[in-house]
């Protein structure tokens, strides 16, 4: 028996007499490395065998990838898409990961093959909330996975909405203030299409806060109790769709002008304008909930004249912001340095939301699997054809 | 100096061992565990590494008394080989003075000098030593080299036999092929 002690493995070289078999890695290991692996070459992956095609299939494992994919701290698997809102425009994403790296060659975008007339209504799981506005209904669609769900009809028009995910009753829901009628409701996708829900709490003001944020089974506006009453943020419940309120944070800040309200690291985040100071004031709740939790995150000088959106912010603090303008803009809190994006023009910077690729089935109890199936593409070019 | 007046009153015999301790910079002298590999060679190794295995944690969970004692505290699926690697991840991420960009530099250096067959020998072990940053470390790393690569390729890296007929293969092929199309 071979038995040297060795202080310090720098004085071992190799034992020379290891057992020069391929190694062999457990089903547990392979599946450890394909979570770190992108949809894309998973959705390739399924014809290596059998075995890996239903592991790929396998719920669990696109929720477990899921869960992965968020804590990527290189945003790898993270995109911002956008519709158009105005005039005919298609459904566009960037690679998050690219539009930080700030290259003097103007980002590129994927163009999904999806029709003309869709407006992204929220995010969440990696599933878009679609609302074709033109033929009133809405659908879940995964851009990475290009399933869509069966289509919920939607009538009439509607000021505040939100869409999330209700993790007490795992369904999918969409709340709509309707126009006219005064009516909130909340589709749920699946079967029981709808409920009529407490009248949403606020008057239609202010459409750039009319889309709510959903974060930990909860929507959220910033909006106003009725004029003249401090902004608050609203938020709503999906398990028990009941409203609540959320402070603002308790800062030196006297007037706030124009908030938006943004999920940001995985917690919610306000931004807004301070006039006495003259510069954008970035918050972020650490602990949802807990006003206590508020930290101010960055100062953003005034440039321009622009209004800023945050979309997100990576970990070394440099933020990815939208103004006004449909520009794209990375602000380092780090050196004060503005970085305006190239973008090819027309590019319909509308509706702009992120999302993180996942192998998401929308599938949720009475709804036939098959059904979430139906390929978008075909569904598309089927209904560009017959309107040609 | 005292380290040395200390050496030679105890212990006349200057080892390697020793030499190699003079050589540290550590500045106190730090609790050590003993290790023994598959293949039977031991290692002394700084407590403050070692504890960060798992499988050592558990180890001395159940027989705290080997953490004092002179019994190695064996590693049945580790080969020297690997050790020798872990530690020197260890070592390096562990080093106070190491800066994000070091730690990079070191990390691409250290995955060029690893082939195909060493890479998984080295995840099979830190699977088993229960290392968590050297296991997200090697899962990520050879997640990106399957990344974007075809079927065959993969099946080959794994060593996985291809159980489709050919029409089934090539139903799936064309089902997911758009997602094969070049992507920004």
């Amino acid at each position: 028996m071979l038995n040297i002690t060795v202080k310090g493995y720098r004085l071992l070289s190799s034992t020379g007499d290891r057992f020069p078999s391929l190694p062999v890695l457990p089903d547990e290991l392979i599946i450890e490395i394909l979570l770190r692996v992108s949809v894309r070459s998973l959705l390739q992956f399924k014809c290596v065998s059998k075995l890996w095609n239903t592991l790929i299939s396998d719920p669990k494992f696109a929720k477990d990838h899921f869960r992965v994919s968020i804590a990527d701290p290189n945003m790898a698997h993270q995109r911002l898409v956008s519709s158009g809102f105005i005039g005919p425009s298609k459904i566009r994403s960037f690679s998050t990961q690219l539009l930080f790296q700030n290259s003097p060659t103007p980002a590129q975008s994927h163009c999904f093959p999806t029709n003309a007339n869709c407006r992204i209504l929220g995010s969440c799981h990696g599933l878009l909330c679609l609302y074709d506005f033109r033929n009133g209904y809405v659908t879940l669609w995964n851009p990475s996975t290009r399933l869509q769900s069966e289509r919920l009809p939607i009538c009439g028009s509607f000021t505040y909405h939100g869409f999330g995910y209700d993790h007490l009753n795992d369904k999918y829901k969409l709340l709509l203030a309707l126009k006219g009628d005064t009516v909130t409701k909340i589709y749920t996708f699946g079967p029981n299409s709808f409920t009529v829900i407490e009248n949403f709490p606020r008057q239609e003001t202010y459409p750039l806060g009319w889309q709510g944020k959903f974060l930990k089974g909860t929507l959220n506006w910033i909006s106003k109790r009725k004029r003249g009453d401090p902004w608050v943020i609203l938020s709503l419940d999906l398990g028990t769709e009941t409203y609540g309120e959320i402070l603002l944070p308790d800062g030196d800040c006297k007037y706030i002008c124009k908030p938006v309200l943004d999920v940001l690291r995985n917690c919610l985040s306000v931004c807004f304008f301070d006039p006495i100071e003259i510069h954008w004031v970035l918050w972020l709740m650490k602990d949802y909930g807990v006003r206590d939790s508020w930290t101010k995150l960055t100062i953003i000088p005034c440039h321009l004249n622009h209004f800023y959106q945050p979309l997100c912010i990576s970990e070394d603090g440099v933020v990815l912001l939208t103004t006004n303008c449909s520009e794209l803009v990375l602000y380092n809190s780090n050196d004060g340095r503005f970085d305006y994006l190239k973008i090819k023009k027309n590019c319909g910077l509308h509706d702009r939301h992120i999302y993180y690729e996942s192998l998401k089935i929308y599938l949720s109890s009475g709804l036939d699997g098959d059904l979430a199936k139906v390929s978008f593409e075909s569904d598309f070019s089927k209904s560009s054809i017959s309107k040609k | 100096m005292a380290e040395e007046t200390e050496s030679t009153k105890t212990e006349p015999l200057k080892t390697a061992e020793e030499e190699f301790k003079k050589l540290e910079i550590t500045e106190e002298e730090e609790s050590e565990l003993k290790l023994e590999t598959s293949d039977h060679v031991t290692f002394m190794v700084e407590a403050s590494i070692a504890m960060k295995f798992g499988a050592v944690q558990q180890y001395l969970e159940v027989s705290p008394a080997a953490s004092a004692s002179a019994t190695a505290i064996p590693l049945h699926n580790v080969a020297s080989r690997e050790l020798i690697l872990i530690l020197e991840y260890y070592r390096m991420h562990d080093w106070v003075d190491a800066g994000e960009r070091d730690l990079k530099e070191f990390d691409e250096r250290f995955l060029k000098d690893l082939n195909y067959e060493e890479l998984k020998e080295l995840l099979l072990a830190a699977n088993y030593l229960n290392v968590e940053k050297l296991f997200n470390f090697l899962t990520k790393s050879i997640a990106n080299i399957i990344r974007n690569k075809d079927v065959e390729f993969v099946r080959t890296f794994f060593g996985i036999d291809n159980d489709y007929t050919p029409e089934e293969e090539a139903a799936y092929r064309e089902e997911n092929a758009w997602a094969g199309v070049k992507f920004v």
